[in-house]
């Protein structure tokens, strides 16, 4: 599943993670786990590659998996990101 | 991995000096074609030094590189400058979220296409109290019923409008009042409520002031008036009332630390209210025509201020939330002791009786 940064939404680092913008919409700060799975987004890094990153750089637990699908659905239900289709 | 959902909404402030400011209020113009007796900046005629075109052009790119997301289009009344439209097509083209706050005088039906044209989708209307009331502050007759009429040619040309209004001494008995005929009569969505300050032009219209006790009676007004309205209308109040007092969670004034404002001439300053050129002078804010926009948010000692936890003086220096409002809105300080740091009996929570 491949997932991408809908039209009008811009993200930037900060210390604390980073921050996502949406044209005519709203403002999300986001920590820095939040931060590197968005950019990998962007990067063009479908979902599932993206939880293989997420579980090497941090710790391989089951919970990794269903957390960045929460949050990817989250994202979703924002405005921040569109499913791609197949 | 730490469990969470990895986003909070800003609205929390749990981190408060960004990068960059997320959004930025530019005063195109001080050009204005009314003469608000509450007005905080004197706008009127055009400042000799004001950005010309090609310099706002360079500062949008600037703001965009940096990651800006929204830009505030305010003045003066822009609509005055005749490249208003080239310039706000021109931010809109890279992204950014644009909103327009306006006298609405100027806003007919026309021009309300152009702004949606332009990429527009919110824009703030000042509507200050009944006909007579506005007429009275604005000093020009048929300028509340042409600011009415813009809030429809607005929604006509898809455009969601909001109302914000200064509370004054003219017209804080019958602000429940406006609020209602605003959310029945008009398609505005939401009410922003301003703090009339003495500075600019207000400064010599110091009758106007509003005690905090009267704002308070206000508050408890429209927190029974809320119950009363139906659909989404929303009514706030802006953070120069800013203290646990009112609806919402305290926080810091977020000038310099996430939002600025950038006058005509071009100086970077935290927040609207400190856009009087003699304001200015005394509080030595940088201008971009002399370095760019990021070395003077990084740099800048006026905004700086804004940003350490202040020494805070009189009653602030002992209030038992300080530490969650550091203080409330410098510049209702500043307007009323000349220092930024000491709200004393102007503060809402813990001024009037």
């Amino acid at each position: 599943m491949k997932a991408k940064l809908r039209k009008g939404v811009r993200i930037r680092p900060e210390a604390f993670g980073g921050v996502v913008q949406i044209k005519d919409g709203g403002a999300f700060q986001v920590d820095p786990i939040g931060f590197d799975i968005i950019s990998q987004i962007k990067e063009g890094i479908e979902i599932d590659h993206i939880i293989k990153n997420m579980k090497e750089k941090y710790e391989d637990s089951p919970k990794v998996e269903e957390d960045i699908h929460k949050f990817t659905q989250k994202l979703v239900e924002e405005g921040v990101i569109e499913i791609e289709k197949e | 991995m730490k469990r969470n959902d990895f986003a909070k909404t800003l609205k929390e402030h749990d981190e408060l000096v960004f990068s960059a400011p997320l959004s930025v209020s530019l005063e195109i113009t001080s050009q204005c074609n009314l003469r608000c007796k509450y007005c905080y900046t004197d706008a009127g005629e055009k400042q000799e030094k004001e950005l010309k075109k090609k310099e706002i052009l360079d500062l949008i790119d600037d703001l965009y590189s940096i990651g800006v997301g929204t830009l505030v289009f305010t003045g003066g009344e822009p609509l005055c400058r005749p490249e208003f439209f080239e310039i706000a097509r021109y931010a809109d083209e890279q992204d950014f979220t644009i909103i327009l706050s306006t006298n609405g005088t100027l806003l007919d039906a026309e021009t309300a296409l152009t702004l949606a044209e332009s990429g527009f989708k919110r824009v703030q209307v000042s509507i200050e109290g009944n006909e007579a009331q506005h007429d009275t502050l604005t000093g020009a007759k048929g300028s509340h019923r042409k600011a009415v009429r813009a809030l429809e040619n607005l929604e006509r040309a898809g455009i969601t409008p909001f109302v914000a209004t200064t509370i004054t001494a003219l017209n804080v008995k019958g602000i429940i009042s406006l609020i209602e005929t605003i959310c029945e009569d008009t398609p505005a969505q939401r009410m922003r409520l301003l703090r009339f300050l003495p500075m600019g032009r207000g400064e010599t219209a110091r009758e106007l002031d509003v005690s905090i006790n009267e704002i308070k009676k206000v508050y408890v007004k429209i927190q029974e008036l809320r119950k009363r309205i139906k659909g989404p209308f929303e009514i706030n109040f802006s953070d120069a009332f800013n203290a646990p007092f009112f609806d919402r969670p305290s926080h810091p004034c977020i000038g310099g630390h996430s939002w600025c404002c950038i006058t005509p001439a071009g100086y970077v300053i935290p927040c609207n209210y400190f856009s009087s050129p003699d304001v200015i002078k005394i509080l030595g804010a940088d201008s971009i025509q002399k370095k760019e926009f990021i070395t003077i948010w990084k740099t800048s000692h006026l905004l700086e201020k804004f940003r350490t936890p202040p020494e805070l003086k009189g009653d602030c220096n002992t209030c038992d939330v300080s530490a969650e409002c550091r203080g409330g809105c410098r510049a209702v300080s500043f307007s009323y002791t000349g220092t930024l740091f000491d709200m004393g009996p102007l503060c809402s929570y813990r001024g009037g009786t």
